[in-house]
This record gives structure tokens, C-alpha cells and sequence, in this order.
């Protein structure tokens, strides 16, 4: 029937049915705390629109115990004013002009059920635990010129992208190659971090100036050496330049022993042998910014005990397993800390 | 009007110059130029001047093309812009029984290649058996003729219309019934196979059919291309067809078509009307309207490929735009129909001088029946779903160098000129351009 009024409709000459353009999109938030840092005030998502003039919260809402919520995602009606920046670009056709808004978990420190930025460094507002990176959502400059744009593969995948819906707001993951494309419409799961990191991002509209190389740099600090009584220390520090001590390992505190990654937060625990000795490593980077300068800064400590003399909370074999390849007592093996 | 005119128009479309060949693929309800057709010889030439068909038990004929087609600027350019076709064909009957049928197309597209260097020697044969049995005191008719099946149309045109097809063609026909077999390898899509088998009654004026169309049902993920490794897909189709006179100049035509797709079919829908009469005063008049329907999901191929045709020749600008092969690829996201409005006339201007015009103005609807419809841009449509308002055109004037129209020279506007890639046998997915051109061709039938 419905077909027969549009066969009518043809007849009289009448435009086709069309979809209009969405003026809002929607992205569901699921916040993680894998590091157990359970913030004291309530915890929100809030959508934020950074330019070279400003910022505006277009959308920010309490999440609930359960960990995950829904917010609008809408272009500010100034968005031009705000010179938004910067401006990335969707693999789509030869490279779709696309904003991403960020995403923010905040902390509601001031209780205004709103998310409020006061700026990078600054202390009134409220505090940044997370901030999206590679998966967010885009919002397409042009919408219209993309679409005229693309092949009708790439057709494709923009609608099953969006789920039939003719929006500018998208679904986007950077590629391997740090390259954005359009990603399966699901929810995006943001980790508190204890660093800066986030405030920055948002901060610095994401133009956060990184050194190449600096979490390998970092792996590759001069160690704390702590050489367990009894052992002659010269066979050990002979193999570094750095601090290297004599120490009762029985009376020094527990070092931790569990391994994670985290977004701005490594810690490797890692067991070696070598002989009649076996060391633990404790390797602890973390995620620094100065201003719109971040860099990984880490530390690493070592303590060497003979296998016949372990300390009682020696973790190597028990809660932390050898690793065997090659190296000294003082390395850190990647290959050990992703198998 | 003229004696010669009279002639030139008795060598065009007509339905008089259809009888003769069985299953003929062509067109008889237009003013177009008819080519001749690769079995059924004899039939189709004309006693009064061609040269070969008093050689029993053989059969020659060859329709030459010589002309330019030239544009404005050199984008426009039309690969045929300075070309030659020689169609040469020839039957040997070979008994009672049986046909021998050669047609070898002879051409150079461009003069601007290099000498011959894009010269081609298209060849296609096709045997032909055929006898004439009694049952029941009344004749019945067998045929069968493969590969080259020339022109193809099945129905009336909803699925395939006027595509030149390899493959084997059959029939039995009996007191007004016939059953007949089409069997066409690559039609439209890569690697398919379109098998259908009609029933048709009253000599042909109502009729109901079965296909299978099959292809590849999976892309390759490297090129996006049909993956002919993939499982095959099979396609079915059902539907029925018929056409009536409405005396002797007019007539009307129909064809409705379903396939499954999954549990739910497919629609699709052919109404056409045609008013042709010749030799009215000075006027042969051809006045035509076509409604189509395609539903979403009504072409067998739902991936993202395009349609594509070959060989790409001159002689495919003697049909209408309007086609099945035009809707089957926006038919895997939108419902699609369209109106079409077609005249040609040829006016007898003076003694052997001839005035011809034709247009086509064809509207197409492309809409969405999902909740949130698709808007996309498609090349060669732009953007739906909405209206796609074409006319084409051809206009001019045509001299006959001799009273029976044997040789005639024609000069003539476009925007309706054969769309061919380098290699006029490559498959392409658009069959016209509509580049305003100007032709000028000189056409000889031997």
C-alpha cells in the first residue's frame, strides 16, 4: 500500500522521501579504573569541543554506578568561532576532514553535575581522569561533500558505520599506523589515569608534543641496585654505572609485583637468574607533562639476592615467573614483558 | 513522399522487417536503424536491393558505416570519431536441416590511433537447427541455434532487452504455443549465467516464464571484485508477459516479474505503449511510453558491482537509453520507476532528403522504502534517492544516393553516442555518452 502512494505520489510529480541530516549524535561511555584509584567524588562523561578560541561542553552526565552512559554529541552552533583544531582526517575517500570532540572523564569535584575546565594546570575545576585517544567519535566538516565524494564500497561502510542513520557523527579508531577510520558503532571504553595526561589532552586541544621514542627511553634508565648482604658487590656493578648499594634485602619494604599497562602508567615486575643469583626488577614509568610537553619518565630498581638467601618476600618463582632470555641480572627483556 | 523515401523507411524498424527471424531481439516498435540479425538470413533481406541473396544455398549481406562522430572539445570526443564498421554476414544452408551462420564485424573506431592500429575482426557464428514436424495433424516447429544468439530479448524486455548474448536458444512450437529455452553466459555481471524458459500462447501474445540467474555471491576482499571462487549464487524468477494490438499501428506491452529474495519477493514491472505508422503523407511517426518498476533487491546482483556491456558499436545507439541494464544497479538500495516518453519521426523533406528527429525523455524515480532511507551519490546518477530527469536527443538529415536508399548519408546532433572504452570489446558500465556531438555517418547495406 505504502508503495502504491508513493507509485501515486510519482504520478503526480512529487519529490522522493530523503533522510535529512541528524543534528545530534550519541556515544555510550564505559569508564574502567583498572588501577584502583576509586576517585572519591562522583565521576561524569562530558563531550568537548576545544579550538584555538575556547572550549564549550556541549554534553556532560554523571555516570552511574554501573560504569557506562550515553551522552549527545552536538556541534556547538559557534563551532566556527571556536576555530576548532585540530582537524584530523577520516580514511575516507582521499581524507575526510573530521573533528573529534573529546571525551572526558571528569571527576565532579565542585558537585555541579557539569563537567567545568578551567584550564591546563589549573586547580578549580574539575579533575580530568580520562581523556579519549584513539577511539572516539568524529563529527565530518562536510558531510555532504564526503558523500560525494566516496565509492559506493566506501558508501558501505559509512552506513554500517553509522547504522543507516545520515549523520556527521561517526564512530572512529586509529589504525595501527595512527591513521583514523570508521570504526563499528560501540561503546567506547575510557581507563582513569592517575596523570596528567588527560588534562593535557583536552587542554592542549590534542597537540601534545611527544618525544620520539621516550617509553623506550625510559626502559632504558640507569637502575637503583640493591645487592643483598653476602654477595660481593663488585661481579654485580661491575655490569652498571649507576647507583649500586650493599643492602639488608630482608629489611627493606616489599617492592610491588604485579605487572600492568595502563594508559599513562607502566609497571613491569620481571625475575632473572644468573648462576648462584637471581635478581627482581622493578621497572615504573609514568606519563609527564610540562605544559603541552609530555615524555614517559621511568625507574627502575633492582635487587639481587643469592638463591640460596631470598628475602621473605621474594616474588621470583612464586608470583613473578623467571624470564629466560637473554640478558644480565640488571635488563629488562621486552620479550618477558609480552610473550 | 517520395519513392526513395518511401524506400529508405522501409529499410528502417519496422515489424514487417522482424517477421522472418525466429526470436528476433530487436526492437520492431521504433524508428531506429535495424542491424541485421546472425541467423534467419535470407529473411531479412530485401529482393530489391540486396546483392547476395540470390546465391542458394547461400546467403550475403553487409551493412557498412562509415562516419564521424565529433565534439565540440576533445573531453567529448567519442572513441567512434572517425570509424568504420563493415558487418559481413553470411548463411550457408546446410540441408533441410540445418543453418551455418557468419557474421564478422570488420572495424576501426579511430582514425587518430595510428594506422589500424585499432583495427578489429569481431567474429561470431552460430549453427542453426531447425525442422518443421507434424503432430496431430498440425506442424510443430523445432529451432535450437548456438553460440552466437545476436540480440537477445526475453519477455518484453523487463530482464534483458536488445543484449547480444553467446550461449544456446531452443524452441517447440505447436498450435499457437511455444516453449522455448534462453541460455546466456555473462549478461550483465561477472561471470553469470542467465537460463530462462517461456511458455508462451496465443502465438506468442501472452506468455510466463522461469529464470535462474546465476553469479558469484561473495566479493573479493583484495580488489572488490566478484570472486568467481565464491559459491554460486542462484537467482530465481517468475513472471509473465504479453502484448496486444490496438489495430495496426499501435500496441501495448506488459511484463511483471518476482524473484526471491530470501522469504520475501521482489517486484519488478514493464508497461509499454507504441503508436508507429509509416508512410503517413511524408511522416513516419513513432510515438512511445514505457512505465518501469524495479524494486530493491529485484537485480540478482546485490553486491556493489555495475552492470557492464560489450562489444561497444555504433549500432547500440539504435535502442533506447531506457533499458533493463540501466536499473540493475541502484536496484540493490532503492526502488526504482520511471517513465519514459519516446518519438522519432522522419519527415520527407524533399526528392531523397529526409529530416529526422528523436528524443527520448526519461524520468526515473529512486526512492528508498527502508525507514532511513540511503542517501548516497552514485556516479552516473547523482544523488539519490531522488528524480533523474534525461532527455537524449538525435536530430538531422539524411540524403539517399540512390532511389532504393542502398546508400544513404546522414548528419545529425546527439547527445546519445555509444560509450567505448579503447577496446570496443571491453565491458563497460555505461553504454552512452551524452556528450553533445555531431555525427556524420555514411551507411551502405550490400
Amino acid at each position: 500500500m505504502t508503495r502504491a502512494l508513493i507509485f501515486l505520489c510519482a504520478l503526480a510529480g512529487c519529490s522522493v522521501r530523503t533522510q535529512g541530516q541528524a543534528s545530534s549524535g550519541r556515544v555510550q561511555v564505559v569508564v574502567s579504573d583498572p588501577e584502583a584509584l576509586n576517585p572519591a567524588g562522583r565521576l561524569g562523561v562530558a563531550v568537548v569541543w576545544v579550538g584555538n578560541n575556547g572550549l564549550e561542553v556541549t554534553a556532560s552526565a554523571l555516570v552511574p554506578d554501573a560504569g557506562g552512559v550515553t551522552v549527545p554529541v552536538e556541534a556547538p552552533a559557534d563551532a566556527a568561532r571556536l576555530g576548532l583544531t585540530p582537524v584530523d582526517a577520516l580514511q575516507l575517500a582521499q581524507g575526510t576532514p573530521m573533528y573529534r570532540p573529546r571525551l572526558v572523564v571528569f571527576e565532579d569535584t565542585n558537585r555541579s553535575g557539569a563537567f567545568e575546565f578551567d584550564g591546563l594546570d589549573a586547580g578549580a575545576g574539575d579533575r580530568v581522569w580520562a581523556a579519549d585517544d584513539a577511539d572516539g567519535v568524529g563529527y565530518l566538516l562536510d558531510l555532504e561533500g564526503m558523500l560525494s565524494s566516496v565509492s559506493s564500497s566506501e558508501t558501505d561502510r559509512y552506513y554500517a558505520s553509522t547504522g543507516g542513520l545520515y549523520t556527521p557523527y561517526v564512530p572512529t579508531a586509529a589504525d595501527s599506523s595512527g591513521a583514523f577510520q570508521l570504526a563499528p558503532d560501540a561503546p567506547i571504553t575510557l581507563s582513569l589515569g592517575e596523570g596528567p595526561s588527560a588534562d593535557t589532552s583536552v587542554g592542549c586541544e590534542r597537540s601534545v608534543t611527544e618525544p620520539q621514542l621516550s617509553l623506550d627511553n625510559s626502559f632504558a634508565v640507569p637502575p637503583t641496585v640493591f645487592v643483598n648482604t653476602g654477595i660481593d658487590l663488585g661481579p654485580v656493578c661491575a655490569a652498571t654505572t649507576s647507583q649500586c648499594q650493599q643492602s639488608a634485602l630482608a629489611l627493606l619494604p616489599a617492592p610491588p609485583h604485579t605487572t600492568f599497562e595502563v594508559d599513562d602508567h607502566w609497571q613491569v615486575v620481571e625475575c632473572r637468574r644468573s648462576g648462584l643469583l637471581e635478581s627482581t626488577i622493578v621497572f615504573d614509568s609514568r606519563h609527564r607533562c610540562a605544559g603541552c610537553s609530555c615524555a614517559w619518565q621511568g625507574v627502575k630498581t633492582v635487587y639481587v639476592a643469592a638463591t640460596t638467601a631470598l628475602p621473605p618476600w621474594w616474588p621470583c618463582g612464586l608470583s613473578v615467573p623467571y624470564c629466560n632470555e637473554t640478558g644480565t641480572l640488571l635488563s629488562v627483556s621486552f620479550t618477558c614483558i609480552n610473550p | 513522399m517520395s519513392r526513395a523515401a518511401l524506400a529508405v523507411a522501409a529499410l528502417c524498424a519496422s515489424p514487417a522487417a522482424a517477421q522472418g527471424v525466429w526470436a528476433d531481439g530487436r526492437d520492431a516498435w521504433t524508428l531506429f536503424e535495424q542491424k541485421l540479425i546472425n541467423r534467419d538470413l535470407q529473411g531479412q533481406l530485401d529482393d530489391g536491393y540486396r546483392l547476395g541473396n540470390h546465391l542458394d544455398p547461400f546467403t550475403v549481406a553487409g551493412d557498412i558505416w562509415v562516419g564521424a562522430q565529433v565534439a565540440g572539445n576533445d573531453l567529448h570526443l567519442s572513441r567512434f570519431h572517425g570509424f568504420f564498421v563493415a558487418d559481413a554476414f553470411a548463411e550457408g544452408r546446410l540441408g533441410g536441416w540445418l543453418d551455418a551462420n557468419l557474421n564478422v564485424t570488420l572495424l576501426n573506431p579511430s582514425a587518430s590511433d595510428g594506422y589500424r592500429l585499432s583495427s578489429f575482426v569481431l567474429p561470431g557464428f552460430a549453427l542453426h537447427l531447425h525442422h518443421t514436424f507434424t503432430l496431430a495433424g498440425d506442424p510443430l516447429k523445432f529451432d535450437f541455434i548456438a553460440p552466437d544468439l545476436d540480440l537477445v530479448t526475453t519477455g518484453e524486455g523487463l530482464l534483458i532487452e536488445q543484449l547480444p548474448l553467446e550461449g544456446y536458444r531452443g524452441r517447440l512450437a505447436w498450435r499457437g504455443w511455444e516453449f522455448s529455452v534462453v541460455f546466456g553466459g555473462q549478461n550483465y555481471f561477472f561471470d553469470d549465467d542467465y537460463t530462462t524458459f517461456q511458455l508462451t500462447a496465443l502465438n506468442g501474445h501472452v506468455g510466463i516464464q522461469g529464470t535462474v540467474w546465476d553469479l558469484p555471491s561473495a566479493l573479493d576482499p583484495k580488489n572488490g571484485t566478484p570472486d568467481p571462487t565464491s559459491p554460486t549464487l542462484f537467482v530465481p524468477y517468475g513472471g509473465v508477459f504479453g502484448h496486444w494490438e490496438l489495430g495496426p499501428h499501435a500496441r501495448i506491452a506488459a511484463e511483471g516479474a518476482a524473484r526471491m529474495d530470501g522469504n520475501l519477493l521482489r517486484y519488478g514491472a514493464l508497461v509499454r505503449a507504441d503508436y508507429l505508422q509509416r508512410k503517413m503523407d511524408r511522416v513516419d511517426l513513432h510515438l512511445g511510453w514505457q512505465f518501469r518498476y524495479y524494486g530493491k533487491h529485484f537485480s540478482p546482483q546485490l553486491l556493489d558491482e555495475r552492470p557492464s556491456t560489450s562489444p561497444n558499436l555504433p549500432y547500440r545507439e539504435e535502442t533506447y537509453v531506457t533499458n533493463a541494464f540501466e536499473y540493475f544497479y541502484l536496484s540493490r538500495e532503492y526502488d526504482q520507476w520511471s517513465h519514459t516518453g519516446m518519438l522519432e519521426a522522419r519527415v520527407a523533406l524533399w526528392r531523397r532528403l529526409t529530416g529526422l528527429l528523436e528524443l527520448e525523455e526519461w524520468v526515473r524515480y529512486v526512492v528508498d522504502p527502508d525507514p532511513l532511507p540511503r542517501n548516497a551519490y552514485v556516479a552516473g546518477f547523482g544523488r539519490v534517492p531522488g528524480v533523474i530527469p534525461r532527455v537524449y536527443y538525435r536530430a538531422g538529415i539524411e540524403w539517399a544516393f540512390q532511389e532504393q536508399g542502398r546508400f544513404r548519408g546522414m548528419l545529425l546532433l546527439t547527445n546519445k553516442t555509444v560509450a567505448s572504452d579503447f577496446d570496443v570489446t571491453y565491458p563497460t558500465q555505461t553504454r552512452f555518452s551524452d556528450a553533445h556531438l555531431l555525427l556524420l555517418r555514411f551507411v551502405a547495406r550490400l
